[in-house]
């Protein structure tokens, strides 16, 4: 039997108190202690027992001597999880030491407190889950960022590389030119061909920063589309001709009509075409057009270069140009404007291709799109 | 007459160039990217000064630099490097100057003339 002051006083106590001699027996306990351990009764048992019940902070088993030890002096703390109730613990664990402390008649070895701290430690783990998840979030932002970085980087050295090509002919030609005046020996036919080949480098030129402000552009949102209702055939065929060559053929299996901005359409067709031109080999390029339910479908063929199937993805990103054999202008936006066009006004493009025997580009739109506000 | 070795692939600034160097009295040999120079060389053109673009198909000016049966030749070739893009690292020993496009005509004038004659 306890004394009846221990045990009102460890009654009273609002926190759970395990009494253990020397050697590791429970010489004393309270009901909360039976709550937050699981045990009906610690009576004849030992610190064993209880230990058994329990492991360290970290999963691992955790040893009775962490509770009794007989060496220690000071007051030890320490978090332990009851896998009985599956709670969290704090364990206070003060040793009795060399002072002699009676409890009826036994030696006192230690006298442990505990409190429960479950709340505080699934709060943590919440907390910790959370900032884990931030810290992902930030990490991927900051990738994002840095790729958003390089893109432009890439951007600003192959756009300003591209600029300064024709740029850099047209100064060498200015200088023979001018050479040329002066010496009186420019000829009628030399000046003729002088002037067509500026024409063709301002417009190359302006091609380029058209690519550039249509890509600003898209990044930002901006494109705005005013839809009204057109004969798709007629805006192909006036892209075509455009391009003044022989090489292109149009043939409109089906007349379409449908509700387009007409400077998407040409936008679309205007790239394709030229890059068709660009990696046809000046050989013959077909544009077929065609319609299937709500379809409008283009179709552009070119008998050239040819693509990897490895490779049928990267083109249509911002800036890709496949590495080829032949030497090409361009930054590498045409598709990927495109891509970006069509698939803003409900549609879809793809590619089929054989290395050396050309490629088809396919592009499908609805003939009426209702979310024409988009980007 | 001293002979130059254009390698540039962009065909309009390769014809007005060697036409403008032709009009200042040098021989000029083309080549469209590294690999044609390459087999030039190696077939025993000797020019006296190479005018080098960077980015081209096939072989690029910074490949041509590496390649080592070209750099045995180049030990007695001056390189000048003519590009639109950034200059990386280039090897210092090979290339003895570095010519932005678009050039200010009449300083690279004087820089070819200045390698070719000192």
């Amino acid at each position: 039997m306890l004394e009846p002051l221990v045990e009102a006083v460890i009654s009273a106590i609002p926190n759970a108190v395990v009494i253990f001699s020397p050697n590791g027996t429970v010489l004393a306990s309270n009901s909360k202690a039976l709550e937050l351990f699981g045990f009906d009764s610690l009576e004849d048992k030992s610190v064993d027992d209880l230990a058994r019940t329990c492991t360290q902070e970290d999963g691992t088993p955790i040893s009775s001597s962490t509770f009794v030890s007989p060496l220690a002096n000071e007051p030890r703390k320490f978090m332990i999880h009851s896998k009985k109730t599956g709670k969290w613990i704090l364990v206070c664990a003060s040793p009795v030491g060399s002072q002699s402390v009676q409890l009826g008649k036994n030696n006192v070895g230690a006298i442990t407190v505990y409190s429960e701290k479950t709340e505080i430690i699934k709060n943590l783990g919440k907390l910790n889950r959370e900032l884990q998840q931030k810290t992902k979030y930030q990490l991927d932002v900051q990738d994002h960022l840095l790729e958003a970085i390089k893109i432009r980087d890439d951007f600003i050295s192959m756009a300003s590389h591209e600029l300064k090509t024709p740029i850099t002919s047209m100064k060498f030609q200015v200088e023979i030119v001018k050479r040329k005046h002066q010496s009186g020996q420019l000829t009628r036919p030399q000046l003729d061909k002088l002037f067509s080949t500026w024409g063709e480098q301002l417009e190359r030129l302006n091609s380029l920063i058209d690519g550039m402000l249509d890509v600003a552009a898209l990044s930002e949102g901006q494109v705005k589309s005013e839809a009204c209702e057109m004969d798709l055939g007629e805006a192909i065929r006036s892209q075509v001709d455009r391009f003044y060559t022989e090489q292109i053929s149009f043939i409109e299996k089906k007349e379409v009509t449908g509700f387009w901005d007409v400077r998407k359409i040409d936008q679309i067709v205007s790239n394709l075409l030229s890059n068709a031109i660009k990696y046809g080999h000046q050989k013959p390029i077909e544009v077929t057009l065609s319609h299937e339910g709500i379809w409008a479908i283009i179709e552009v063929t070119d008998h050239g270069e040819g693509i990897d199937p490895e490779n049928f993805e990267k083109i249509f990103r911002r800036f890709e140009r496949v590495q080829s054999g032949i030497s090409v202008g361009g930054i590498g936006l045409g598709l990927y404007i495109v891509k970006q066009v069509v698939e803003n006004n409900g549609g879809s493009i793809s590619v089929k291709s054989k290395k050396g025997e050309g490629s088809t580009f396919t592009v499908k739109i609805p003939l009426h799109y209702e979310n024409h506000s988009v980007n | 007459m001293k002979t130059i070795l254009l390698i540039e692939d962009d065909l309009e600034i390769q014809h007005s160039l060697a036409e403008l160097l032709k009009m200042e009295n040098y021989q000029v040999i083309v080549a469209s990217n590294g690999a044609i120079a390459k087999t030039l060389l190696l077939q025993g053109c000797t020019p006296d000064l190479i005018l080098l673009d960077l980015l081209m198909p096939v072989m690029s000016g910074e490949e041509f630099l590496q390649d080592v049966e070209i750099r045995t030749k180049l030990e007695l070739i001056p390189v000048v490097v003519l590009t639109a893009g950034l200059v990386r690292q280039l090897p210092k020993r090979l290339v003895r100057a570095i010519i932005p496009k678009p050039p200010n005509i009449s300083e690279m004038l004087m820089t070819l003339g200045h390698i070719l004659n000192g």
